[in-house]
């Protein structure tokens, strides 16, 4: 267990935060002293999950997002800044997946990928960063954005073209504002992490509810076994957290070794 | 206390980001062997650590040899039985040109980055594998290991070096013991203020500030937090990893 209250008073946007990678960073930030905003496309999924947590604290909210839509963006950073006063942290965790050789790619399962895996990240990430802004008070502008990308975004995977190179550009836009927001003197910060092989609602929709349970799966792996979306909560909060005031740009693998064995670049 | 109950060795623990790494576990509840070559430093950081109300024990080490090793061995099996952690943070720093290095600093400066960083995995292995849970292995490489610089070829090289080592090792050691590598650009800790020794103190840290794409210099704290978490449970997933402490100098 780590130190508690890690982000305390810290105010945070979470998308996709219904189910998997984004429900248990919502539990982890909220666990560690911060104040959530809950967003998911999933209605029904999202009120379930947000009675879950909000039995943990008032400190939690939740609302529908599109992540696409750039006016709902702006509804969801009004929202923050009338209820909390600030912006602390982003997570850009909302994503999709279509499994499926490039050449046989169907085109609105890939224009779907590439508007919410990454322009759903630049617009998420381009409200904050005005948000932030806008919030800063006299001090420079303070903030954390996380990307979700994944060891998909850095090195190519079999039949998940489509997602792989919606997961690189990922990698490469947290980097590019990264430098863009540093370049401006400000101190907010842009970090992407890369899991692979985590259980979660969506990487069972691509392999199927049983992979998980079949170690042969992911016999590959150097660490054995899979990854839990609790293991990505536990960077998000470091991430997120004045731990890591110096790093931005950077890239926070969590893939047990896989992505060591796989050619490619580092 | 993400460290309760766990026992670590920390090379170069005597100054610098090891100390401080030294003592955040001390802190978290880990019982921490450092180890440094100079046994006067150790002086001041073992009464900062017992301060602390940790267990903290020094060895005087120098981490190029293999019989210093096989003392660390030695005392980790008598005053712990096991190792959870394994922190190789001791390196040394080289500048200039090629061609004003000689082949003995290149080859000394390899020793000293990349030699330490095999003899520690070598040796301490068993040990590791011994671990209640999944053992860490946390190597301090540098950005400089990642990118390159002019009139650096020795510690560039050798830190790239401990970086593929740290791959390789991540496979080697699966799934028994964990291990990764942080890469930190420049901190200003007592290491670079003894390397600008006489110089405008005030005037490096702003030199140092300003170079970086985040106009932040941080202090060993800073690289000490990505250790502990690369190092806690809470990275249980996490092996064969390169994760940039740098204000963003390598995104550039």
């Amino acid at each position: 267990m780590a130190n508690q209250s890690r982000v305390q008073d810290m105010v945070a946007v979470v998308t996709g935060a219904a189910t998997g990678i984004g429900f248990a960073s919502s539990k982890a930030l909220l666990e560690e002293g911060a104040t959530v905003l809950m967003t998911d496309i999933d209605e029904s999924n999202l009120n379930r999950s947000y009675k879950e947590l909000s039995a943990l604290g008032s400190s939690v909210s939740s609302s529908f997002l599109d992540v696409t839509d750039e006016n709902a963006w702006q509804v969801i950073m009004d929202r923050v800044i009338k209820d909390y006063g600030r912006l602390d942290i982003l997570l850009n965790n909302a994503g999709v997946v279509s499994h499926s050789l490039l050449r046989d790619q169907d085109m609105d399962a890939y224009q779907r990928i590439v508007d919410i895996n990454v322009n759903g990240v630049f617009l998420g990430s381009k409200s904050a960063i005005l948000t932030m802004r806008a919030n800063a008070g006299d001090g420079p502008p303070r903030g954390s954005i996380i990307n979700m990308s994944s060891i998909g975004g850095k090195r190519p995977l079999q039949t998940l073209g489509a997602y792989c190179t919606s997961k690189a550009a990922v990698a490469n836009l947290t980097k590019a504002l990264a430098i863009e927001c540093a370049e401006k003197r400000e101190f907010i910060r842009v970090n992407s992490i890369h899991p692979g092989n985590t259980k979660t609602s969506m990487t069972e929709t691509i392999y199927g509810n049983d992979y998980f349970e079949d170690e042969a799966n992911y016999k590959s792996v150097p660490l054995g076994g899979h990854g839990i979306p609790e293991d990505v909560a536990e960077a998000v909060v470091y991430l997120a957290s004045d731990e890591a005031r110096m790093v931005t740009g950077s890239e926070l693998t969590i893939d047990g070794g896989l992505s060591v064995i796989l050619a490619g670049r580092n | 206390m993400r460290f309760k109950g766990k026992t670590a060795v920390v090379t170069g623990g005597t100054s610098g980001i090891g100390k401080e790494t030294a003592v955040r576990l001390v802190k978290e509840g880990a019982e921490v062997l450092f180890t440094g070559r100079d046994e006067s430093r150790a002086e001041q950081a073992l009464q900062d650590l017992e301060k602390l109300g940790g267990r903290a024990y020094f060895q005087q080490q120098d981490v190029t040899k293999t019989e210093d090793w096989l003392r660390v061995v030695e005392q980790v099996e008598k005053t712990f039985g096991r190792l959870d952690v394994l922190v190789n943070s001791a390196g040394v720093f080289t500048y200039g040109a090629i061609e004003d290095t000689t082949y003995e600093e290149f080859k000394n400066v390899w020793r000293s980055n990349v030699d330490s960083v095999l003899l520690g995995m070598k040796h301490l292995l068993p040990l590791l594998e011994q671990a209640s849970g999944v053992a860490s292995v946390v190597n301090v490489s540098s950005l400089s290991g990642v990118m390159g610089h002019p009139d650096c070829v020795c510690y560039c090289t050798s830190k790239a070096g401990s970086l593929m080592l740290t791959r390789v090792m991540a496979l080697e050691a699966a799934p028994k013991v964990r291990v990764n590598a942080v890469a930190p650009g420049p901190v200003w800790n007592e290491l670079l203020e003894r390397a600008h020794a006489g110089q405008n103190k005030e005037e490096m840290q702003e030199y140092y500030r300003e170079s970086q794409p985040m106009k932040f210099l941080g202090d060993s704290s800073d690289v000490a937090n990505g250790i502990l978490y690369l190092a806690s449970d809470a990275a249980r997933y996490v092996t064969g990893t390169i994760f940039r402490i740098d204000a963003g100098r390598g995104a550039d």
